[in-house]
C-alpha cells in the first residue's frame, strides 16, 4: 500500500448555508503531485485550509503526513509549505523582512534556497509587500513556501498573477527541488494545462464531494468516452463507469477502463455506438463538473471555461 | 519572530509618543522648578503662612509638577492604550494575512500573549517616559522625592493596561482596527456615561458609586507625608481586568476561523470573491 501525504475519511465542513466540504475521502501519496480540481465554490480552499486548521472540520478524518489534524496542528504546520489563494502577507514588511520573520518557526529553513529563489523570481527584495504587483506578491510567497523545507507543499492557486514564463519555471521548481526529493505537493487550479503539465494524479472536486481521484495516466491511457444514440437506455450501474450524461437521443460515458466491453454491454440494450474516444483532462473535467449542453455526435470532446 | 515584527508594525509610533510624552514631563518639570525658584525669592512667605503646610519648597516643586503630570498622564494612557491595542493581532484579519500567520508553527496562545505583552511594554514605556521628563528635571533639586512619581504611573499604566486589553481583545473579535478601536471607544464611554444616566433618570446611585470607586485607584492629598495612596482593591480589580482581556482575545483567536474570502467580503476588502472554493 503506498503511503499517504494526505489522507482524509468522510471529512465534512459544513456552514450554515452550504456543505462547503461533503464526505471527502481524499489520499494523496507521498511524493505525487496532487492536482486539485474544481470549480469556484467546489470546497478546495476549504479543505485545503481544514487540513492546515484554519477551519475545524465539522466531521470526519482527516491525516497530514500520517498526523493527526485535530491533535497534531503544529507539528504538521512545521512541515507543511502553504500558499493562500489570497497571496496576502504583512503589508508592512519587505521580502528581505518576511524571510527574516519566516526562518525563525522552521527549522529546515535554506536561506540559500531563499537566495536563490529571490534571484529565479526576480522579487524586489526592499519594498514593502504592500507596494508590490500581484505577481511578485505570488513569487513572494511562493519564496517563503519553497524555502522552508517542507515535506508537503499546499498550493492554493499558485499560478494566479504569474506571467508563463514564471508560471513555467515555478512548475519546474516544484518538480525539481521538491518532487525528485521525494516531497509532496498539492495545488489547486482552474488551468488544466498547468495540472496535465505536472500532476500525477488529480482530485476533482464538485460541491464538496470528491467525483474523481485518478491517476493522470490512467486517464490518458484507459479512460474512454463512449458516445451512443437510443431511446429508453438503461442507467448502467458498471464499476468503471465515472459519469454518464444523456441529452435527448444521445448519451454519453465515461469509462475508467475497458470500454469496448462496455460499449458492447451498451449494444446488447439496443443503443448504437457512434463514438469510442481517448479523452484529456479537460474533457473529463467537464464532464463531471461542467454544465450540461445538448450532446450531439462529435462535440464530446467540446470545451468551455471553466473558471 | 512576531514579536520582532510587532515592534516593526509600532516602533515609529512608540517613539514618537515616548519623546512627545518626554517632553510633556519635561515642561512640567520645567514650570515646577521656575515656581521652585519663585518661591525661593519669596521667602518670607516660607517664614509666615505657608510653611505651615509645606516644611519643605523642594517638596512643593514636587507635588506641583506630579500633580500636573497627574492630569495628563490618565488622557495619554487612554490614547495610548487605544491606537496600540488598534494595531493588535486582531488586525490580521482584515489584512487577510492571517491565513499566513496562523498556518506558521506556533500556538495561537502565543501570538496573543507576545503582542499583548510587547504592547504593555510599550506603552509602560511611553507613560514612564513623562515621569521620567518630570523627575530629571526635579532631580536638579533633589532627588528626596523621586518615589512620589511611582503610584501615579503604576495606577496610570494598570488602567492602560485594561483599557489596551479592551482594544485588543474588541480588535481580535472584530477583525479590524476601525472597528475594534470604535468598539472599544464605545465601551468606554458607556461605562463612562451609564452610571450617571442610571442616576439621573432612575436615581440608581450603585453603578455611579461603583465606577468612582474602580477608577480612584489612587488618592493625592497635597501637602501631606504621603500624598498618593494607591488604594488595593480597585486596583486588584484592574489588574484582573487587564489580564482578562488577553485571554478574551486567545479565545477569540483559537475558535475563530480564518474563511479569507468570506472574512474580506464581509469587512469590504475584496469585493469579488464570494465562493469558499
Amino acid at each position: 500500500m503506498t503511503e499517504l501525504a494526505i489522507s482524509s475519511q468522510g471529512l465534512q465542513k459544513i456552514y450554515p448555508q452550504v456543505r462547503a466540504v461533503d464526505g471527502l475521502d481524499l489520499n494523496v501519496p507521498r511524493g505525487a503531485v496532487y492536482g486539485f480540481l474544481g470549480r469556484n465554490g467546489a470546497g478546495k480552499t476549504t479543505t485545503i485550509k481544514t487540513l492546515l486548521g484554519l477551519v475545524r472540520p465539522s466531521a470526519g478524518a482527516a491525516q497530514v503526513l500520517g498526523l493527526d489534524i485535530r491533535k497534531d496542528h503544529l507539528a504538521i504546520l512545521e512541515r507543511t509549505g502553504f500558499v493562500s489563494e489570497t497571496k496576502l502577507l504583512f503589508e508592512s514588511l519587505t521580502a528581505r523582512q518576511l524571510i527574516r520573520f519566516n526562518r525563525g518557526y522552521f527549522p529546515k529553513w535554506s536561506d540559500a534556497l531563499a537566495e536563490r529563489y529571490a534571484g529565479l523570481f526576480e522579487i524586489p527584495m526592499d519594498q514593502p509587500f504592500r507596494k508590490l504587483s500581484l505577481g511578485n506578491r505570488t513569487k513572494v510567497c511562493h519564496l517563503l513556501a519553497l524555502s522552508q523545507g517542507a515535506d508537503l507543499l499546499l498550493l492554493d492557486d499558485p499560478t494566479s498573477g504569474l506571467d508563463p514564463v514564471m508560471t513555467d519555471l515555478l512548475m519546474e521548481i516544484l518538480i525539481e527541488d521538491h518532487v525528485n526529493e521525494g516531497r509532496t505537493v498539492l495545488f489547486s487550479s482552474h488551468h488544466l494545462s498547468e495540472v496535465e503539465k505536472i500532476a500525477e494524479w488529480i482530485g476533482i472536486l464538485e460541491a464538496g464531494k470528491l467525483l474523481l481521484e485518478a491517476r493522470l495516466e490512467d486517464i490518458r491511457q484507459n479512460f474512454r468516452l463512449v458516445i451512443v444514440s437510443g431511446d429508453s437506455l438503461l442507467m448502467l450501474a458498471a464499476p468503471n463507469l465515472v459519469f454518464h450524461k444523456r441529452a435527448e437521443k444521445f448519451s454519453r460515458f465515461l469509462v475508467s477502463y475497458d470500454a469496448e466491453e462496455f460499449a458492447a454491454k451498451l449494444r446488447g440494450e439496443g443503443a448504437t455506438v457512434l463514438e469510442i474516444s481517448p479523452v484529456n483532462l479537460g474533457e473529463v473535467f467537464l464532464g463531471l463538473a461542467g454544465k450540461e449542453l445538448p450532446c450531439m455526435p462529435g462535440s464530446a470532446g467540446t470545451t468551455r471555461a471553466t473558471a | 519572530m512576531y514579536a520582532w515584527k510587532c515592534w516593526h508594525d509600532s516602533r515609529d509610533r512608540v517613539i514618537l509618543y515616548a519623546l512627545a510624552s518626554l517632553a510633556i514631563g519635561l515642561m512640567f518639570g520645567a514650570i515646577a522648578l521656575a515656581q521652585y525658584h519663585r518661591w525661593l525669592s519669596y521667602a518670607w512667605v516660607w517664614n509666615s503662612h505657608v510653611r505651615r503646610w509645606y516644611m519643605d519648597p523642594v517638596r512643593w516643586a514636587w507635588d506641583w509638577a506630579l500633580y500636573m503630570t497627574e492630569g495628563s498622564i490618565f488622557p495619554a494612557a487612554l490614547w495610548v492604550a487605544l491606537t496600540l491595542g488598534a494595531v493588535s493581532v486582531g488586525r490580521e484579519y482584515r489584512s487577510g494575512a492571517m491565513p499566513f500567520l496562523l498556518t506558521r508553527p506556533a500556538s495561537r496562545k502565543a501570538f496573543v500573549w507576545t503582542d499583548w505583552s510587547l504592547g504593555l511594554a510599550e506603552m509602560t514605556v511611553i507613560l514612564a517616559m513623562m515621569v521620567v521628563g518630570v523627575v530629571s528635571v526635579l532631580c536638579r533639586i533633589s532627588r528626596d522625592y523621586v518615589w512620589l512619581s511611582f503610584p501615579p504611573l503604576l495606577g496610570c499604566v494598570l488602567l492602560g493596561a485594561a483599557l489596551y486589553g479592551l482594544t485588543h481583545f474588541t480588535t481580535a473579535l472584530a477583525g479590524s482596527s476601525m472597528k475594534g478601536l470604535s468598539a472599544s471607544a464605545a465601551v468606554i464611554l458607556f461605562y463612562e456615561l451609564l452610571p450617571g444616566a442610571l442616576q439621573e433618570w432612575w436615581r440608581l446611585s450603585g453603578p455611579l458609586k461603583l465606577r468612582d470607586w474602580s477608577l480612584n485607584l489612587w488618592e493625592y492629598k497635597s501637602g501631606v507625608n504621603d500624598p498618593f495612596t494607591l488604594h488595593g482593591w480597585p486596583m486588584m480589580m484592574w489588574l484582573l481586568v487587564a489580564l482578562a482581556f488577553p485571554l478574551l482575545s486567545q479565545f477569540v483567536l483559537e475558535w475563530r476561523e480564518v474563511k479569507t474570502s468570506r472574512d474580506l467580503c464581509i469587512s469590504g476588502h475584496v469585493g469579488s470573491t464570494g465562493a469558499i472554493g
